[in-house]
């Protein structure tokens, strides 16, 4: 008997952890759905799956629209069957004091980084349940999420905020027939296009976010990946409504 | 999540979730120590600085080097507070808490003449009552929890002195294993009903927790350090 390949989807799959994760969990003998706005970028993820043997699909997709959202599900649900792991990396980051953040930014950055994974965590639940999968959804939030940072009010809202709806979603999860997982997965400073963006690509922006690791060594987006290949599939099967932290000991002094 | 060629020292190997995580070291293509305190194979009492020292002595002659630690030797136990006896919570510290710190210590002394930077991975067995409360338990969660935090407190020593080696804690919620088995009323642990009220309704199997701890000792987890990770079933959510 042939068995149905597992399925994933991956948002902000087109750079930094969301591609890394789309190639490691592929690795994992997951079929890769890759999500992102770039058919471009999109194209070299699902080449970089192929070349390690993997296979992937690029879905041209804006994860704060519902129709999207909805869209996905129903092919999911039409062409596969089953959905095994919703694994949310889009998102977005800006560095503002808090009395010259406005009200439009705070808005766009939670719109990203929130009503994103509120709607992939929505679809992924109703799609888990009614195929009766036993899935695993991640959501990428930060340690962000559960430290303060300095000039980064609307982040670390937005993150906390993922952080404390994926414990819910657990819970909501967890009484489905079979139980579906929910985690969120929290990155200290991760080397990504996200932060060399913000901040730029220098030594000394390197030196800044090794100073601040335990670790002396700085975070890539492959340790994300890793961490998300775990919670994704059985090695974590008794792991739900955990913040799982990596962070090279970032946040714990 | 490969362990090829690791040499890890287990404790509290005889049984339970320390003889599940030596047999997935071991499929996993790492060398495990394993030490008990039953003596099978090899007799460690952790509260016992000369048996860590002849423990670490041996592997080392054995196999070259150590490359991580599972302190997972504990006791269970329940007592109301107001009925423990001094000696009682006392022997809980000695294990959980003395037991890890000389684990911890003897080990890094070791890992630190093996190479510099020193590297390797140390994982401590706490539990979700190191968070978590319920009637009856205070010496094991006032230990657990200080398990915890001493990990953590040591990972980051650790990584600011310059070493690379991570330290980590995992915490269970309850697991069927001999130790839960022998402490609870018989039959509870096989029974549904004992586990309601935790999300996912059904109590962790040893398996489960080794599976967390072989990730953290493997190199796929070399970014993480000073972290807890609950393997609970969503028990601490609520």
């Amino acid at each position: 008997m042939m068995t149905a390949p597992r399925i994933a989807v991956v948002t902000g799959a087109t750079s930094g952890i969301g591609r890394a994760t789309a190639v490691r969990i592929a690795r994992d003998g997951f079929h890769i759905i890759a999500c992102g706005r770039d058919p471009a970028r999109g194209a070299a993820t699902v080449a970089s799956v192929v070349a390690i043997g993997g296979t992937a699909t690029f879905h041209a997709f804006d994860v704060t629209a519902e129709t999207d959202w909805a869209f996905l599900a129903d092919h999911i649900t039409a062409d596969y069957g089953r959905f095994d792991a919703l694994i949310n990396c889009a998102g977005g980051f800006f560095s503002k004091p808090l009395p010259d953040t406005s009200l439009d930014e705070f808005r766009a950055l939670w719109t990203l980084d929130v009503e994103s994974v509120l709607l992939g965590t929505k679809y992924g639940l109703r799609v888990m349940r009614d195929t009766h999968t036993a899935g695993s959804i991640v959501n990428v939030s930060s340690l962000a999420g559960l430290i303060a940072l300095d000039d980064c009010a609307a982040y670390c809202a937005a993150k906390a905020a993922v952080t404390h709806l994926s414990r819910v979603a657990a819970l909501e999860g967890a009484a489905f027939d079979p139980p579906v997982r929910v985690n969120s997965l929290n990155p200290g400073v991760i080397w990504t296009e996200m932060i060399t963006g913000s901040y730029g690509d220098s030594d000394e922006v390197r030196d800044f976010v090794l100073d601040g690791n335990a670790l002396q060594r700085v975070g890539e987006a492959e340790d994300i990946a890793n961490a998300a290949a775990y919670l994704a599939g059985p090695a974590s099967r008794m792991v739900t409504g955990t913040a799982m932290v990596v962070d090279g000991g970032r946040g714990a002094d | 999540m490969n362990l090829d060629g690791k040499i890890i020292l287990v404790t509290g190997a005889g049984s339970g979730i320390g003889a599940a995580t030596v047999a997935l070291i071991r499929a996993r293509g790492g060398v495990a120590i394993a030490t008990d305190l039953k003596g099978t194979p090899t007799r460690l009492d952790v509260t016992k600085a000369n048996d860590w020292d002849t423990v670490i002595a041996d592997s080392v002659s054995r196999y070259g080097r150590i490359d991580g630690l599972v302190s997972n030797a504990g006791i269970a136990g329940t007592g109301l507070l107001v009925e423990i006896d001094l000696n009682e919570f006392r022997r809980f510290t000695a294990v959980t808490v003395e037991g890890a710190f000389l684990g911890i210590q003897k080990t890094v002394a070791q890992m630190r003449l093996q190479s510099s930077p020193a590297q390797g991975s140390i994982v401590v067995t706490s539990s979700v009552m190191a968070t978590q409360a319920a009637p009856g338990v205070a010496s094991y969660a006032a230990t657990k929890a200080a398990l915890s935090n001493m990990a953590r407190a040591i990972g980051i020593e650790l990584g600011r002195k310059g070493d690379f080696i991570r330290v980590n804690v995992v915490a269970p919620g309850g697991t069927a294993t001999p130790m839960l088995i022998d402490a609870m009323p018989p039959g509870f642990v096989d029974d549904p009903a004992s586990w309601v009220d935790v999300p996912l309704r059904e109590p962790q199997r040893a398996e489960d927790i080794a599976e967390t701890i072989a990730f953290l000792l493997s190199d796929e987890a070399s970014f993480i350090t000073s972290a807890i990770m609950a393997v609970d079933g969503g028990w601490s959510l609520t």
